[in-house]
């Protein structure tokens, strides 16, 4: 079978797996409501009820968006691999490599459904709090737009990570729970690495953890840089340099990410 | 059958429990105490990646203790919790206005809190620079509770550079730096803020201190009304009711009783300061009526 052809087969087959998944499904519903109470939300802020609104919504989106990828990552990789189900594509006349990119070109294309499902519900929820605020301010939608396309190279970094920790565990709850590590460190490392610049905590602090800090800092994915909910939020401007930073950032770490799973996988022993 | 009575008893107990229980839960109130949140790095940790949500969060939880505290409960809330919980979420989100509105709401009438309040606002100022109410508060609380018109002026001149309303600006700044009549320029600021206040228990607060200075201003008008007909200052606020230019002296929203400086200021001896025993007594009065 062409490479090309594999990829696709097996990307649209995992697809349609995780779009009949139920949990998935269920969060999905939960993204519906909670996106439509975007307006008793808001109305409780005293000055910025669109302000509050926009950054709900997108809120809403990011959290839903990688609790499905991470639930993807457990369902459709994790378990497959433990429950040996995949094997029998394995002896199918592909490389294990195109067994990797199918899966994760069928978690990004659920990324993608995903992301705009959410998305279409954020911008009807944001409209609807919009049309009951007398001078609501200019929404900045292509800032909106960006804050979503950063939402969804989040989502498929996490998607690529847990993609790589299929590669080398053993057990599924392990990919699981490491792509929750990873979220959260890298959420966080570049609040603490501001803490550090800032020389607050020079005291508290020895040199040793002080390295470690730094090297973690560049190690791990700064999903930071990826996110622009701010700029949507408050209708700031965004440099075109910046957003091209970011977003090639991402890009190249979640290929760097898959190509070590691909390299993994191709020396894992599957017996 | 069975079914039937196994689904009756549990839903008949649920409705007795609710029944008798609900008054008891209702007149012992659990204490209400504001939470002191977590450091703000440990705050940004936790947020994973939504500081902004975390910041509206903080945010609403003040607004809601406030006006069960305040407004439903009657009591004292914990101003020093409030703060730092405010100060806190415009550390996670240096653009959250309603955080800078409600901490000029809460604090712009306890002036030993004016500088930090102050702080807090400038802040908000360096994050929001185009928009004028920050300037405006700052320089309001320099006049009205510091007595600092030269600073007052400085922030009123910022807040008109940046707003669509100049001749707003120019008439309070008038009424502050020209004609020195404060009474006039407070009453003018408080309406500004109140038109912009949709919170309730806020609402309250401002009005109360509204009614209270319309009065002062209502008195002081009747006084000069008196300068003019007599040529002098009346000894007292009783020789104006006296002399027929008022049917009586209004009273003090806050519980104090106004009375006349020899400058012809009219001050009371509430100083527009709300007493707990005062709330205690209101509130007793409302529920007795």
């Amino acid at each position: 079978m062409h490479a090309f052809a594999a990829i696709w087969a097996i990307g649209i087959a995992t697809m349609k797996g995780g779009l009949r998944d139920r949990l998935i499904q269920s969060l999905l519903l939960a993204g519906f409501f909670f996106l439509f109470s975007t307006m008793v939300f808001s109305s409780f802020s005293m000055r910025q009820p669109m302000e509050v609104a926009i950054n709900y919504s997108l809120a809403t989106v990011q959290i839903l968006a990688v609790l499905i990828t991470l639930f993807l990552g457990l369902n459709l990789l994790s378990r497959e691999i433990e429950s040996r189900a995949g094997h029998g594509v394995l002896t199918q006349p592909l490389s294990r490599s195109a067994y990797v990119l199918g899966k994760f070109f069928g978690l990004m294309l659920l990324c993608c459904i995903v992301v705009a499902f959410l998305a279409l519900c954020a911008v009807i929820g944001v409209l609807l709090v919009r049309a009951g605020t007398p001078n609501a301010p200019l929404i900045l939608w292509e800032n909106f737009g960006l804050s979503l396309m950063g939402i969804l190279l989040i989502s498929l970094l996490l998607g690529a990570a847990s993609l790589l920790f299929c590669a080398v565990a053993t057990s599924a709850i392990l990919p699981f729970l490491a792509t929750i590590a990873i979220w959260v460190i890298g959420n966080s490392t570049q609040t603490v690495k501001n803490y550090l610049d800032a020389n607050i905590a020079d005291q508290a602090m020895t040199p040793q953890l002080k390295a470690i800090i730094t090297g973690a800092y560049y190690v791990f994915p700064n999903l930071s840089l990826l996110d622009f909910k701010v700029y949507a939020i408050y209708g700031l401007p965004l440099a075109a340099a910046q957003v091209g930073f970011a977003l090639t950032y991402g890009l190249a770490y979640t290929i760097v990410l898959l190509t070590l799973a691909t390299r993994l996988f191709q020396t894992r022993d599957m017996l | 059958m069975k079914q039937l009575a196994c689904l009756a008893i549990p839903i008949g107990l649920l409705v007795w429990l609710l029944v008798t229980f609900s008054p008891l839960y209702k007149n012992t109130l659990e204490p209400l105490r504001f939470p002191t949140y977590p450091p703000t790095i440990a705050l940004e940790i936790m947020s994973l990646g939504n500081r902004e949500l975390v910041s509206t969060f903080i945010f609403y939880n003040a607004q809601f203790y406030f006006g069960e505290k305040y407004a439903w409960r009657q009591e004292a809330p914990e101003y020093q919790r409030l703060f730092v919980a405010l100060d806190k979420a415009t550390d996670l989100d240096p653009r959250n206005m309603d955080c800078y509105y409600l901490a000029q709401g809460l604090f712009s009438d306890i002036t030993p809190a004016i500088p930090v309040l102050n702080r807090l606002l400038e802040k908000g100022m360096r994050a929001r620079p185009t928009d004028w109410y920050l300037p405006f508060f700052i320089g309001a609380n320099y006049y009205f509770q510091l007595k600092d018109p030269v600073n007052a002026a400085e922030y009123m001149q910022k807040a008109a550079e940046i707003s669509p309303d100049k001749d707003f600006f120019a008439s309070l700044s008038a009424r502050m730096l020209y004609q020195g009549n404060q009474t006039e320029a407070a009453i003018a600021y408080l309406k500004a803020f109140i038109k912009q206040t949709n919170n309730p228990a806020i609402r309250a607060k401002l009005t109360l201190r509204l009614h209270s200075l319309q009065a002062i201003a209502f008195l002081e008008h009747s006084v000069a009304d008196f300068i003019k007909a007599k040529g002098r200052l009346p000894h007292n606020l009783e020789e104006v009711v006296h002399a027929g230019l008022i049917d009586a002296i209004p009273a003090d929203p806050y519980g104090g009783t106004f009375y006349l400086e020899n400058s012809g200021r009219v001050y009371t001896t509430s100083k527009l300061t709300e007493t707990w025993k005062d709330h205690d007594k209101r509130h007793q009065d409302q529920q007795s009526r």
